[in-house]
């Protein structure tokens, strides 16, 4: 089973100035994969099946003029467009979570939220990040079932 | 034998230097680890410097709270030495504040003109003036592949592609030296040729962009440059592509040259934040230290204070006549001097005392001595001239006899009777056994007292409600009832015509410790000024029959009870004896 997700803020724009002064930006997916509980065992809340972070960066690159997104250690792509550039920053395309072939309807749901850094910073002048929370943005959880 | 000892918390000390000096070393060493790594929460080893950084001074904290807590007991409750262990222990802050301040405050500015020097010192102009020369060179590379490769001679050069692909290879090289292979394909993707440098070589046949500048290729540890172009030659399409590898290391060092010029970038735009967070980083650190330093002020004022401590609570001890108090220390210095001058005193002192106790014994039993022998004296007189005016009836006119035979005999009964009284009051004062103490309700026992007396009081009134029905104090129950029974009768017979006694009593503190002071009030003529100084001596009575006990042993009663007596006294008011018994 693949996700999909796509991060709207309009502090996306942030993203973009950061990157033109050559920073980095980072984005963060995190996935929950929920069992839902049967009968009264659904009191003592649903069951986590699978839980994943998803870090993705992007920096201009000077040589290439390019942005180049990265996914963990991989590059996804670079793009000379800053709005194509920006969109593949901030989504997460099939992303395979778990393997629930077998899953009957309504029997789980996933939880999503993307923590969005427009401005990745590094050590040691990362320890403002501890005293300036506001340097990065937390969407709230969502939930949503998966497609029959 | 009391003692007291002092330098039992040297091991206290030095656990906590050696926390101290731990806690140091390991600041020194993994400060800048901590640094560049503290902002990740996922790093495990953050656990431990959140532990130090947070949980540790919360410990020292609350130690601290605790030690302060217990100091304000100290002193509200003055506990010998308390007041002079504040002071040393403000001394102590005061002195470590003195030191520290004025190292936070250079260390402040210090970090402070570090950063600015690093923003000021033109490094960001020769980072960005590196990455345009870098910029410029890659570039540079670039353009002249394109400049190559679209130019009029190189149809001119795919000419020998047929015939001699050598010559080809060399006439590119020729043409541009910094050309450092060439790859050709066919309209239908095959590759015609390459020659030069293997890691430029594709496989397939490149897709190529509008420019013809190909992406570039990082390849064992190499960059590689290409640009592509199509052109036509007797009416074939052929993909030419020339490409250049980078110098070895061309690409780490652009890297590494982003990633200062990054640095540089968020520390340019966030240089106050930055400051601020080394700031509070450094008193994060420094506040543990800190405070294992106001806790080793702690022991160490306690170490210093104790024998000073058990010298004065030694003092109060012999003050209280407990000449067995001795003060043992371990160390060798002045205190120790003093603490034995102390014990050889308190000695000698003992030594005196009890020779003054036996001298003043043998004194007072002297003068029990006189005036009993003079009370019993008196009636002797009566009695013997009794006698003999019985015996000379007898002898000279014996019709008479029976006149004179029954009032003397009934002068010397009353004679015997009132020696028979005056020695048993002095067998119950001699022989007033030690007190024997028990919680015992004041007011109860003042109540008992004056039942005994209700019917003797006739006129006399006993009010006992002002003592607190709740007040106690530690005393032998019979003894505190014979003092009241003796005050209220010294009272009654003070008051021929009637009046009243009231006995009350309340809760006071004289030098740190609790009594219960008992007023026991009578409305009689009160004791005349010159006979104040003899009310409790015994055998002193201004009473006809009164035996000159009573008071002597109330007094002996309160005495024996770590307490004392007073009376005041007005004539024509009354007099009121004052009575204070430890609570």
């Amino acid at each position: 089973m693949g996700v999909s997700l796509d991060y709207r803020d309009p502090r996306r724009g942030e993203v973009l100035k950061a990157l033109e002064e050559g920073l980095t930006a980072e984005i963060q997916f995190q996935l929950r994969l929920y069992r839902r509980q049967p009968g009264l065992l659904r009191f003592l809340g649903d069951r986590l099946v699978v839980e994943r972070r998803v870090l993705q960066t992007a920096r201009f690159d000077s040589f290439e003029g390019r942005y180049r997104i990265r996914r963990q250690d991989r590059e996804l792509g670079a793009y000379s467009e800053p709005g194509e550039a920006l969109e593949a920053f901030c989504s997460l395309s099939d992303f395979p979570l778990a393997d629930l072939s077998e899953a009957g309807p309504g029997q789980y749901y996933i939880a999503a939220r993307a923590r969005l850094t427009p401005v990745k910073m590094v050590a040691p002048l990362n320890i403002i990040t501890l005293f300036l929370p506001r340097l990065a943005f937390s969407s709230p959880w969502l939930e949503g079932g998966l497609p029959p | 034998m009391r003692s007291f000892q002092s330098g039992n918390t040297a091991a206290g000390l030095l656990v906590l230097i050696l926390i101290f000096l731990v806690l140091i070393a390991l600041i020194v060493v993994f400060s800048q680890q901590i640094l560049s790594s503290l902002a990740n929460p996922s790093l495990p080893a953050n656990a431990v410097v959140y532990l130090v950084v947070v949980l540790f001074p919360l410990i020292l904290l609350g130690v601290i709270l605790y030690q302060l807590v217990r100091l304000a007991r100290d002193r509200a409750n003055r506990r010998p030495g308390s007041r002079l262990k504040s002071r040393l222990l403000a001394f102590f802050v005061f002195v470590a504040l003195m030191s520290s301040i004025p190292q936070a405050l250079l260390s402040v500015n210090f970090i402070g003109s570090t950063v600015n020097f690093w923003l000021r010192a033109g490094i960001g102009e020769a980072l960005r003036g590196g990455l345009s020369l870098s910029l410029d060179y890659y570039h540079g590379l670039a353009e002249n592949l394109g400049r190559f490769n679209e130019s009029p001679l190189v149809p001119v050069i795919l000419e020998d592609l047929g015939r001699n692909p050598e010559r080809l290879w060399k006439n590119v090289q020729t043409a541009n030296s910094q050309i450092h292979f060439v790859q050709v394909f066919d309209g239908q993707g095959r590759e015609l040729l390459f020659r030069g440098r293997r890691e430029g070589r594709l496989l397939v046949p490149p897709e190529l962009p509008p420019g013809g500048y190909l992406p570039k290729e990082d390849r064992g540890g190499l960059s590689i440059l290409r640009h592509g172009a199509e052109h036509l030659l007797d009416g074939r399409r052929y993909t030419l592509v020339v490409g250049t590898v980078l110098a070895p290391g061309f690409d780490g060092k652009a890297a590494a040259l982003t990633q200062s010029l990054e640095a540089f970038g968020q520390l340019n735009r966030y240089n106050r934040l930055f400051r601020l967070g080394l700031i509070v980083f450094y008193f994060l650190f420094s506040l543990p230290i800190f405070l294992l330093g106001i806790l080793i002020s702690f022991l160490l004022a306690g170490e210093i204070i104790q024998p000073i401590a058990s010298l004065e609570d030694a003092t109060h001890r012999v003050a209280e006549g407990d000449f067995s108090t001795r003060i043992l220390t371990r160390s060798g210095d002045e205190l120790a001097a003093l603490a034995n001058s102390f014990n050889r005193m308190v000695a000698e002192l003992a030594h005196s005392r009890s020779k003054l106790v036996q001298a003043e014994k043998i004194s007072a039993w002297q003068e029990i001595a006189q005036r009993l022998a003079h009370e019993i004296k008196n009636p002797l007189t009566p009695i013997k001239l009794a006698a003999q005016r019985i015996l000379k009836k007898y002898t000279s006119e014996p019709g008479d006899f029976r006149k004179v035979l029954e009032p003397a005999v009934a002068a010397i009964v009353r004679e015997v009777d009132s020696l028979n009284a005056m020695l048993g009051q002095f067998r119950e004062f001699a022989r007033l056994p030690m007190p024997k103490p028990e919680r015992v309700r004041i007011r109860e026992v003042a109540e008992e007292a004056a039942a005994m007396y209700s019917a003797l009081s006739g006129k006399v009134t006993i009010d006992c409600s002002r003592v607190a029905s709740e007040s106690t104090v530690l005393a032998d129950r019979a003894q505190l009832k014979q003092m009241f029974a003796n005050l209220m009768k010294n009272a009654i017979q003070a008051m021929p015509d009637g009046g009243a006694i009231t006995v009350a009593s309340a809760l006071v503190t004289m030098e740190g410790r609790g009594f219960c002071r008992i007023w026991v009030r009578d409305t009689g003529q009160g004791i005349a000024e010159q006979i104040r100084d003899m009310v409790f001596k015994p055998y002193f009575t201004t009473k006809k029959e009164g035996t000159g006990l009573g008071l002597t042993i109330v007094e002996r009663i309160v005495f024996d009870h770590a307490g004392s007596i007073r009376f005041e006294s007005q004539n024509g008011v009354g007099t009121t004896f004052i009575i204070d018994l430890p609570a």
